[in-house]
């Protein structure tokens, strides 16, 4: 705490320093030093003198005296002159002959009876004090008093003479003032700002509050009695000169914001005011601090976020815009003075829409702000149209906000204006694409469907609901194995789920289905899997196409087919029986014509029957029935050709080397002839006289497609010279006619050691235009 | 076996049958009859107790060749030779399995394999 002795008075001193008139300082035990208390105090000496000397005059002068004047007798009994009685509000005769005591204040009657002892006792001369009477009315009267011994020529009391000032006036002020006193140091302790006293000459600081010392630091002893230099408060000693030559000047600073730093370094920002006071006739320096360093750290704060939300704004791809009332902008970012075809702030501020945009337009958007300020409610993301610089349509998605200061007063705009036109240019894509596949979708004759991965339709093109049921919820919520037979259901289902296991697509499933009307109807589905970013199955979609007529259409061509398949086959089974039956009938002639000639021409017209019986009987076994294997057919005929038309006194050994090569029905028949016809030559005129004969026969099919057949022996072979082709034999002309006329073939000859037969003929799956 | 042996013949083209029944003839052996039908088939065989049948799988009437050797086969243990042109299907193989029969000969038939097929039943 404070020393409370250090605070007296205080007076506001006026800026020069010049104090006005002093009251004075007054100690109990001081001596009077007024001209007043000389003046009483040499009268008394006079009179004192005169009442040695003249009694007369001594009695004029206390009667006379305008100080109050007493004296009082050994016994208390006093005599006032009329000053005196005036100041107590009685008249003389009054308190003539009173005691002193009767009129004192009783607080102070022992302290007047020490005094007055100590003058009977010769202890003082003369005593000085202050004490209060008894006014008439019954208030105190602060006296300030003088009194000395009068005693006789034997140094016996006679009286004690008292001059006597009213001080009550004075007193009543001390009194405030030290209500005021104690009032400015509990104001001084308990100010919540930091306070300081501070010595106007030499700075070093009288006095400072707890506040002060929890602000800087400090202990109270390390800054009584230092300057500002010494315990280091200040940041910047020039910063301080500065206050302090203001303070000079002005006598008060307020406000003044200083760096200061706190015990241990620590710097803070704090306001400073400071005014020079009096104090008990001192000059007084009473600073106070309010540490805002807090309030300039936020400050601070405040200011970069404002900075970094300013350049944020500015930056901003959407435009951004401040308007008043009125509609004139206040403030916008550069996106938006980038749009409007200005540089600066300068060019826009004031300014209105009808200032940039054509009237229509600026009507338009004025007009919606006018609204904004009427209602006070905001418009957000609306679309709105505008046009650039270049005269091209833009869309915004807008929003503005009526601002409104601490009374709800709207005072501006705020506008967002985020650039859509790209959005909606592919909105109206969307827009024209979704009607397209929605027509295409109505008018397709297909269903298109979509479901999810439980196989739960989702999605229904109007031919679903066609099928399977008109409201949506007929096909929606429903699977496709709803709308299938058991057995159905339960296979599709099975293929479905491989499928899906794959995540593969779904690719000519076909399936039956039952729909609204009972009707039993076959559906080829094709779909494609929908996958998450995951590569998650989410389901599928795809197409399904009736094709139930496509499939009554396909089973009857296959009835048909197998019809005519049938009758194909009945048809060769048939001519190969009555090809077999010819043979038999020829047989029996044969035999039963008694002509060896005759007999052997019947049989070899027999061969030839069989020959062309064998390749019916081939193509009813071939699955194709256009076409029989060569390789199949040649190794049956040569076998019954060395059956049934050998020789029997002749040994024949047989080599077959064919490919397998399937032909036409047409290409089989001629060479099937030819080769009889071959071997038919072969049994007849190659047999040598040891009656054995090598003989082999070659099918290949050549690279180019070209059959070729050899048949070659190693028999007796023919004459020097011989000519195959200028033969009159039918077997050779037959041969010859065979393949040269029908089959547009060669045919070679050779003889040497036995005869060779080559036989080439055009690939048989040639077209037969280019066969001929 | 007493005398030659008896063959039944079933086939039903007429001419075909004529032509084997005479060549079976010339080779010594006596044919008991011709039948063109399954059940024909069954009846002579039934009565007349052949001592081989030369079968022809395709037949007039309702009544194929196989049928017409298993209702043979019902009382019968005769050797029984089928003809066809179908021995290289696999349906004609399985179903003339049950009917046992003690060979199969390729249509048209060749009398020499004919012949040693008949021997070769007649032996059994």
């Amino acid at each position: 705490m404070a020393p409370k002795t250090s605070i007296k008075r205080i007076s506001t001193a006026p800026a020069g320093g010049t104090a006005s008139p002093r009251k004075k300082t007054t100690r109990k035990t001081a001596p009077p030093t007024n001209p007043g208390r000389r003046s009483a105090v040499s009268a008394q000496k006079r009179a004192e003198k005169g009442w040695r000397g003249s009694e007369k005059a001594f009695q004029n002068a206390f009667e006379k005296s305008v100080i109050g004047k007493s004296l009082t007798r050994p016994d208390g009994s006093v005599r006032v002159n009329k000053a005196m009685a005036d100041m107590l509000g009685y008249s003389i005769k009054a308190l003539e002959g009173r005691n002193w005591r009767d009129i004192t204040h009783p607080d102070d009657i022992d302290t007047t009876q020490k005094n007055v002892d100590a003058l009977l006792s010769g202890k003082a001369e003369s005593v000085r004090f202050t004490k209060r009477f008894i006014h008439k009315d019954g208030h105190a009267v602060w006296v300030d008093l003088g009194s000395t011994l009068r005693r006789d020529e034997n140094g016996r009391p006679l009286y004690l003479i008292t001059d006597l000032i009213d001080i009550s006036e004075r007193k009543h002020a001390e009194e405030i003032l030290r209500a005021s006193e104690a009032t400015f140091a509990a104001l001084f302790q308990a100010n919540a700002s930091a306070l300081a006293l501070t010595g106007i000459e030499d700075g070093r600081i009288l006095d400072v509050n707890e506040n002060w010392l929890a602000l800087m630091g400090f202990r109270r002893e390390e800054v009584l009695g230092k300057t500002a230099a010494e315990y280091g408060g200040w940041k910047n000693s020039a910063a301080r000169e500065d206050m302090r030559r203001k303070l000079a000047a002005t006598g008060s600073v307020r406000n003044h914001e200083a760096v200061c730093v706190r015990k241990g370094g620590e710097e803070i920002t704090i306001l400073f005011s400071a005014q020079i006071v009096e104090i008990e006739g001192e000059r007084i320096l009473l600073s106070s601090a309010v540490d805002i360093t807090e309030r300039k750290r936020a400050e601070a704060a405040l200011a970069a976020e404002r900075n970094i939300l300013r350049t944020l704004i500015d930056y901003l791809p959407d435009n951004v815009f401040i308007k008043d009332p009125q509609g004139l902008i206040i403030l916008n970012n550069l996106t938006h003075r980038r749009f409007l075809g200005r540089q600066g702030l300068d060019d826009v501020v004031g300014k209105s829409d009808r200032d940039f945009f054509e009237p229509a337009l600026a009507d338009r958007y004025m007009e919606d702000e006018r609204r904004i300020v009427e209602s006070g409610r905001p418009l957000i993301d609306y679309e709105e149209p505008t046009v650039d610089r270049e005269g091209r349509l833009h869309w915004y998605l807008t929003t503005k906000v009526p601002v409104r200061d601490s009374r709800g007063k709207i005072t501006a705009l705020v506008g967002i204006n985020h650039d859509i036109t790209e959005r909606k240019q592919v909105e109206q894509a969307l827009k024209e694409n979704e009607e397209r596949l929605r027509d295409i979708l109505f008018s397709t004759a297909d269903w298109v469907w979509e479901v999810d991965e439980n196989g739960v339709y989702t999605y229904s093109s109007q031919k679903g609901f066609d099928l399977f049921g008109s409201p949506p919820e007929s096909v929606i919520g429903k699977t496709p194995f709803d709308f299938m037979p058991p057995d159905e259901a339960r296979r599709i289902a099975a293929i479905f789920a491989e499928i899906a296991a794959h995540k593969a697509p779904i690719k000519d499933l076909e399936n039956w289905n039952i729909t609204k009307t009972g009707e039993k109807i076959c559906i080829l589905t094709n779909g494609v899997p929908i996958l998450d970013g995951q590569g998650n199955l989410k389901g599928y979609r795809g197409v399904d196409k009736d094709i139930t007529e496509h499939k009554k259409a396909e089973e009857q061509i296959r009835r048909s087919l197998q019809e005519k398949e049938i009758l194909l086959r009945e048809i060769y089974h048939r001519t190969k029986n009555n090809m077999n039956v010819i043979s038999a009938m020829l047989s029996l002639r044969g035999e039963s014509c008694g002509d060896e000639a005759t007999t052997r021409t019947l049989r070899d017209i027999e061969d030839r029957i069989k020959a062309m019986a064998l390749v019916h009987q081939k193509l009813y076994e071939s699955p194709d029935l256009s076409r029989i294997d060569m390789r199949d057919y040649l190794i049956d005929l040569t076998s019954l050709l060395m059956k049934t038309s050998r020789p029997p006194d002749g040994l024949f050994r047989l080599e077959c080397e064919a490919e397998p090569l399937r032909v036409p029905v047409d290409m089989a028949i001629p060479l099937g002839m030819i080769v009889t016809e071959l071997f038919s030559n072969v049994f007849k005129h190659a047999l040598p006289e040891n009656g054995e004969v090598g003989v082999r026969l070659h099918l290949v099919q050549s690279g180019t497609g070209e059959i070729e057949l050899t048949l070659s022996d190693d028999g007796i072979g023919v004459p020097p010279g011989f000519d195959f082709r200028a033969s009159q034999t039918l077997g050779l002309q037959t041969v010859f006619m065979l393949v040269e006329h029908q089959l547009q073939g060669r045919v070679d000859f050779q003889s040497g050691r036995g005869v060779t037969c080559r036989i080439r003929i055009p690939a048989p799956d040639l077209p037969v235009e280019a066969r001929t | 076996m007493m005398g030659e042996p008896s063959i039944l013949l079933v086939e039903d083209e007429a001419i075909i049958a004529l032509d084997l029944r005479r060549k079976l003839q010339s080779a010594g052996y006596r044919v008991i009859g011709t039948a063109a039908t399954g059940e024909d088939a069954a009846a002579l065989a039934e009565r007349g107790h052949p001592d081989v049948v030369l079968m022809d799988n395709h037949l007039a009437g309702p009544i194929d060749g196989i049928k017409a050797a298993l209702r043979i086969r019902a009382h019968s243990d005769v050797p029984i030779i089928f003809m066809t042109g179908y021995l290289q299907d696999d349906a004609f193989r399985e179903r003339v399995r049950p009917v046992r029969p003690v060979a199969c000969l390729d249509k048209p038939i060749v009398l020499e394999e004919l012949l040693k097929a008949i021997a070769a039943a007649c032996r059994l």
